[in-house]
């Protein structure tokens, strides 16, 4: 069996990891992080430099690209702590999606201009995969790249993508093979600078009255041919290799388990005719019964960084299962927050002019809930995992 | 047997699978099961050879490993549902008399119990009680002859058959309290002792016992703690058993659905059935989980911690368990509802799981009492 509980050492390395977040972590950006809100991008800068300078900017990486070398469970513990404080872990795109792709796959040029800034959030990228005819089906991207010369003509355009309006660069899928046997042989991986002549990047509003994707068009842009990643037409291997690494932490527990532990709290401060919430008995089942669940779910995921590096259809499968109930979880766990706000949390309006009416928490409560239904949609839906699970596991097709 | 390492509990796992798959398939079970005795005393020698029956008890009483082996073997006794009184005997009786018993006492009997020849029976629950393991109204009572037992007890697994009785009653306090409650040692045919065996829906053989002035032997005065311990040990390997039942009617299901053809093709191409298997996955995956947190917590030192560990686990198990056993009856349509097809018989013992030491709704009113998380 398994050993699941942390190790002596483990104990260590979460106590040290407590007292660091204790001293170093800023109180606003903290109490912004608990609303569910995004970090303004400053504000998370001032962060990934904090981590950085401690040296858990990029827990992922090798040592020797000023990664940490540890070990998947103390990535985990390390991700659970951040978590529960919470805190924003360090920049996802750059340290969990396009940085390993480069340590894998880029050439030493590319290394040494992106690695430095992307551990140190001077360039921040955003992901251009989806496309307004490719979601879950990502081969069927169109936006295209014709090389002229030393450069790369890119035309088309990208959709659902986060961030676009705060960040620096993108990373996209592009068609350089149209003719190819198979869709997925004629992508490429290429860098993109979001300064460059060409682009318009449109927001897209969602239903929780806030900004976070936009659309994002590509019109005659010149890209240089040292942005390609790896080998042209080779593209479709580095987004699978993409897409599967650091799986591990996609269920984002620490941060369910944290809302949790403030639903019990707000449970306690809040009354219904003059009786907390939290002496009736079906507000304390419903929180108990997603802390059994989510118990479930973190001990799966200590069982996954505990094995060791085994087959990829098992890792595959159990990726998929963390991105389900993960997601799961954390919708319910935001449904809970939402539901102990009740009406007032679905008041419009800006945090500013609601202040003086509602705790913060319950002005962000009602968006905050909508904006969660993206969860179970993006990073291949919760169906699209479900045919993963049935086919690479069970073998159904 | 050795226990050091993961290799030896997967020779256990490989060992045992191979003694069960020779001698205990669908058709051997349904003949045991069958029997007057509804198991069979041959395959408990053939366990009692491999040493399983000394799982978990002292060593200096033949005992051999602990929990890490206890997953194991039931494990594989939930995937072919086995009907021997391996939880009854060795790890219910077993742990409460090791917990309970005086030096002499376990010195007579624990080897005995080690080497399966003297099978045992946990005689606790009450039918006022339901679910709450405090609530014991059968009453101890000094005599000058000794101790004399009077009440009733309900629900006694195996108690049919074992050959020897473990029985709770209370010697002070009221029902409810878990101080004042001891532990006897009670032979089955002692004068005022009435057993009536039954048979549960999955096969598993249980006795109400009613004790009339019954004598007895005192174990402990103050036995709650190894009560406790006993109803822990036994939770957590039954969470194990129903992990192999899960499996085994997982297994069942996807080879039923990749084989069965309705309209030209198997019926496992359809999506909304292969998102069901999928669910039915991640369902049988977080049961896992949480039968090898249940079976680590029973070393936690932290009571209340140990409790919760448990109780969470028994929640998440008994939601698994239910939704995979009725799902894999409703993928496989009407044959799936046929007593002579297997995987209804997996529905049936993990119904049957669900109500044995505390249902869901008790734990999670307990998690929701303390609300520790």
């Amino acid at each position: 069996m398994t050993d699941l509980a942390p190790t002596a050492p483990e104990r260590a390395f979460l106590d040290e990891v407590r007292g660091f977040l204790r001293d170093a972590l800023p109180p606003g950006l903290r109490a912004r992080t608990a609303r569910g809100e995004a970090p303004h991008p400053a504000a998370l800068v001032e962060w990934q430099r904090i981590l950085h300078a401690r040296g858990w900017g990029a827990p992922s990486w090798p040592r020797e690209h000023g990664g940490t070398g540890w070990s998947p469970r103390q990535r985990l513990l390390f991700q659970r702590e951040l978590g529960l404080a919470p805190a924003p872990e360090p920049h996802t795109l750059n340290m969990n999606l396009v940085g390993p792709v480069l340590i894998e796959f880029g050439s030493a040029a590319q290394r040494s201009f992106f690695l430095p800034r992307l551990i140190r959030l001077d360039i921040a990228f955003c992901q251009g995969f989806s496309e307004p005819g490719a979601g879950s089906d990502l081969a069927a991207v169109r936006t295209s790249a014709r090389r002229e010369g030393e450069h790369f003509i890119v035309e088309g355009q990208k959709t659902w993508t986060s961030f676009a309006h705060q960040s620096d660069w993108i990373f996209t899928l592009v068609r350089t093979d149209p003719g190819a046997a198979r869709p997925q042989l004629g992508i490429s991986f290429l860098l993109i600078d979001l300064r460059s002549p060409g682009i318009t990047i449109r927001p897209i509003a969602t239903i929780d009255g806030d900004r976070h994707v936009n659309e994002v068009f590509f019109d005659g842009v010149r890209v240089p041919a040292g942005n390609l990643v790896g080998q042209a037409n080779r593209g479709w291997d580095y987004a699978k290799f993409l897409l599967v690494n650091e799986r591990l932490g996609i269920a984002r527990t620490g941060r369910t388990r944290e809302r949790l532990r403030r639903a019990r709290t707000l449970c306690a401060d809040s009354t219904e005719a003059g009786r907390s919430l939290l002496d009736q008995a079906g507000w304390r089942r419903r929180i108990a019964e997603l802390d059994a669940q989510l118990t479930a779910l973190e001990m799966t995921e200590l069982r996954l960084a505990s094995a060791p590096p085994g087959d990829s259809a098992a890792m595959d499968t159990l990726g998929a299962i963390l991105k389900l109930r993960g997601s799961e979880l954390l919708q319910a766990s935001i449904e809970l927050l939402a539901d102990i706000a009740g009406l007032d949390g679905l008041r419009q309006g800006s945090e500013a002019n609601l202040q003086d009416e509602v705790p913060d928490w319950v002005a962000s409560a009602g968006a905050a809930y909508f904006y969660s239904r993206a969860q179970s949609i993006w990073g291949g839906s919760n169906e699209i995992q479900r045919n993963i699970i049935a086919r690479a596991r069970l073998g159904l097709r | 047997m050795s226990t050091d390492s993961d290799a030896d509990r997967d020779m256990l796992r490989d060992s045992l699978g191979r003694l069960l798959a020779e001698h205990y398939d669908f058709a051997a079970r349904r003949r045991i099961l069958a029997s007057p005795q509804g198991w069979s005393t041959a395959v408990w020698a053939r366990h009692a050879e491999l040493g399983l029956t000394a799982i978990g008890l002292p060593a200096a009483q033949g005992g051999i490993g602990g929990a890490a082996e206890m997953l194991v073997v039931m494990q594989e006794f939930g995937r072919v549902l086995a009907l021997e009184p391996l939880l009854a005997s060795t790890i219910l009786g077993g742990t409460a008399l090791a917990r309970a018993g005086t030096p002499a006492q376990c010195a007579a009997l624990l080897p005995r119990v080690a080497e399966g020849s003297l099978r045992l029976a946990l005689a606790h629950g009450e039918a006022a009680a339901r679910h709450d393991p405090a609530w014991v109204e059968t009453a101890a009572r000094p005599s000058a002859a000794g101790w004399r037992l009077h009440g009733r007890k309900h629900a006694v697994l195996h108690g049919d058959s074992a050959q020897l009785l473990l029985v709770s009653a209370r010697i002070a306090g009221a029902a409810g309290d878990t101080d004042g409650i001891g532990l006897f040692l009670v032979a089955p045919d002692s004068p005022g002792l009435r057993r009536r065996g039954f048979c549960l829906q999955d096969g598993t053989r249980i006795a109400d016992i009613e004790l009339s002035e019954v004598p007895a032997e005192l174990l402990a005065a103050d036995a709650w703690s190894a009560i406790e311990a006993a109803q822990q040990a036994g939770l957590a390997a039954l969470l194990a058993a129903c992990v192999g039942a899960i499996d085994a009617a997982l297994a069942l299901t996807v080879a039923y659905l990749k084989t069965r053809q309705q309209f030209g093709r198997p019926i496992g191409a359809n999506q909304a059935l292969q998102h069901r298997a999928a669910d039915m996955l991640v369902a049988a995956e977080e049961a896992r989980s949480m039968a090898m947190l249940a079976t680590a917590s029973l070393a936690e030192a932290d009571a209340a911690r140990r409790a919760a560990d448990l109780s969470r686990a028994r929640v998440v198990v008994a939601r698994s368990a239910r939704f995979i056993g009725q799902q894999a009856v409703q993928l496989h349509g009407g044959i799936g509802m046929t007593e002579e097809y297997a995987v209804g018989h997996y529905l049936r013992f993990l119904t049957v799981a669900a109500q044995l030491f505390g249902d869901a709704e008790w734990h999670l009113a307990r998690l929701a009492a303390a609300l520790d998380i």
